[in-house]
């Protein structure tokens, strides 16, 4: 069995969850900043991936990156550069396809943060971004974290639009949602199931972890609490 | 309490009417299990034969030949197969009682666009295929063509599982998906049917027609699961008159007689 699909499939994921961490925190955080019409418009757009259909998605991805789109074909002649077809043009399709779940949690978790407490810190002299990286994102640890978990099990398994942009060329581009659909298409049963199955273990361990994290978390709070 | 139920009363109706609505029990309907690459020659044939027996309604269903034979074994209402060869055919387990040969394609080598990598040949492919960066879209052993796919690499002594190690083959699975990654230039070139080149307006650098594959014939058959057998032969034979053959023709394809 060869394994480049699993290898493949989680620096997929993981690249992909690293920048949708980044992508939909900034979002979410800068998103209470403006004003209600651009607000609701923006918040359509960032959340859209998550209602369409990822055959939607890849369409509109090849449509606007792809080889005969304007930026496709002027990236190609001046720096002979592919944006389909390459093993990082999944890492594309699995962060759009993703990002919305990393934004929305994201997003929730802000919403909760009691805003008494940064402008306590203010009147303090801290700095804004003091405040953001040592009071706002610890307090909403949680929320971010479990966006993404749930951004990197997206990825992990996203099928439709990755098959379109980076279709499946064995030792390339080939994932493991892609070889499955593969192998069940040529009839190898056996190799397919093998694949499911540890697609299965690999999800069922993820969660297992995320609740670990969460358990041990949640005790050392209670712990600080009745120190207090 | 009282304004739930009556969402689910107003749900449930809505949802009854909208069943309802696409019953149409006038009509006698014939599942047509086609093969893709005959997807724009049949649609033309559709409206030709429904205008002209009004009480027929047909309803096709266009995939890769290898998937229309797993959703049949599956269970799939199917009246009609046109398989794009006869393996999918053989495999079947209702097996048919009424079978001709239909029509003959060619496969074909098409290059994209441009044709940045220059490729003259299915030799000149291969030799690029080893030595220099480009992606050949085809399709995978399920799919008929891909079938034919494998005959030629076997005619030019290419061993794909070496290719696959250097990653320069794209898989499709159905012979239109591999058509629409060389129309969107995603890769170089790729090895399709002739007529779907055609229709596609793609440039043809080699046909296969020196012995490199076996003959692409097309045969068609009504299953013994079909609920209309006489509706499902007269189309059949619907196929064979002059007329349809001018059709198939037009795409393409050769009509056998």
């Amino acid at each position: 069995m060869d394994l480049y699909p699993l290898f493949n499939s989680i620096r997929i994921a993981l690249i992909s969850t690293f920048v949708v961490l980044i992508t939909g925190v900034l979002c979410a955080y800068y998103i209470s900043k403006v004003n209600r019409v651009i607000k609701g418009f923006l918040d359509v757009i960032f959340t859209l991936p998550l209602v369409l259909p990822p055959t939607v998605v890849g369409y509109l991805i090849l449509k606007i990156l792809g080889p005969n789109s304007f930026i496709g074909s002027f990236m190609n002649e001046f720096f002979s550069l592919k944006f389909t077809m390459n093993w990082w043009s999944a890492v594309i399709a699995t962060s759009i396809v993703a990002f919305p779940l990393m934004y929305r949690t994201a997003r929730g978790a802000f919403e909760s943060f009691n805003n008494s407490l940064s402008d306590v810190a203010l009147t303090l002299g801290l700095s804004k971004s003091y405040i953001f990286f040592r009071i706002r994102l610890p307090y909403c640890k949680q929320g971010i974290i479990a966006g993404a978990v749930l951004s990197f099990a997206r990825a992990l398994g996203e099928y439709g639009a990755t098959s379109m942009v980076a279709g499946y060329i064995p030792n390339k581009t080939a994932t493991i949602s892609t070889t499955v659909y593969h192998l069940w298409q040529i009839n190898n049963d056996e190799l397919a199931f093998k694949w499911v199955m540890l697609n299965i273990v690999i999800s069922a361990v993820v969660l297992l972890v995320v609740n670990f994290v969460e358990d041990k978390y949640q005790r050392k709070e209670v712990k600080y609490v009745s120190y207090s | 309490m009282k304004k739930i139920i009556s969402l689910i009363i107003i749900f449930a109706s809505i949802c009854a009417t909208l069943c309802s609505c696409s019953v149409d029990k006038e009509k006698e309907e014939l599942y047509i299990f086609a093969a893709s690459s005959l997807t724009d020659c049949l649609s033309e044939i559709e409206d030709i034969y429904e205008a002209e027996n009004p009480d027929i309604d047909l309803i096709f269903n266009f995939n890769s030949s290898g998937t229309l034979r797993e959703q049949i074994d599956e269970g799939a209402q199917c009246d009609v197969f046109i398989s794009a060869s006869s393996t999918p055919l053989e495999k079947l387990d209702c097996a048919s009682r009424y079978k001709i040969d239909l029509l003959e394609n060619k496969a074909t080598l098409v290059v994209s666009e441009s044709n940045p990598a220059k490729i003259q040949s299915f030799e000149d492919l291969f030799n690029k295929l080893y030595n220099t960066e480009i992606l050949l879209g085809i399709g995978n052993t399920d799919v008929p063509i891909g079938e034919y796919t494998l005959q030629i690499f076997d005619y030019y002594n290419i061993d794909v599982s070496k290719l696959n190690e250097k990653g320069v083959i794209t898989y499709g699975s159905s012979a239109k998906e591999i058509t629409s990654q060389v129309k969107e230039d995603l890769v170089d070139c790729a090895i399709i049917y002739e007529t779907d080149a055609k229709i596609a307006d793609l440039e043809i650098v080699e046909i296969a027609d020196k012995g490199q594959c076996s003959k692409i014939i097309y045969p068609s058959s009504v299953l013994d699961i079909s609920n209309n057998f006489d509706l499902s032969v007269a189309f059949l034979d619907f196929l064979q008159t002059s007329y349809a053959k001018m059709i198939f023709k037009k795409y393409g394809f050769t009509p056998i007689d």
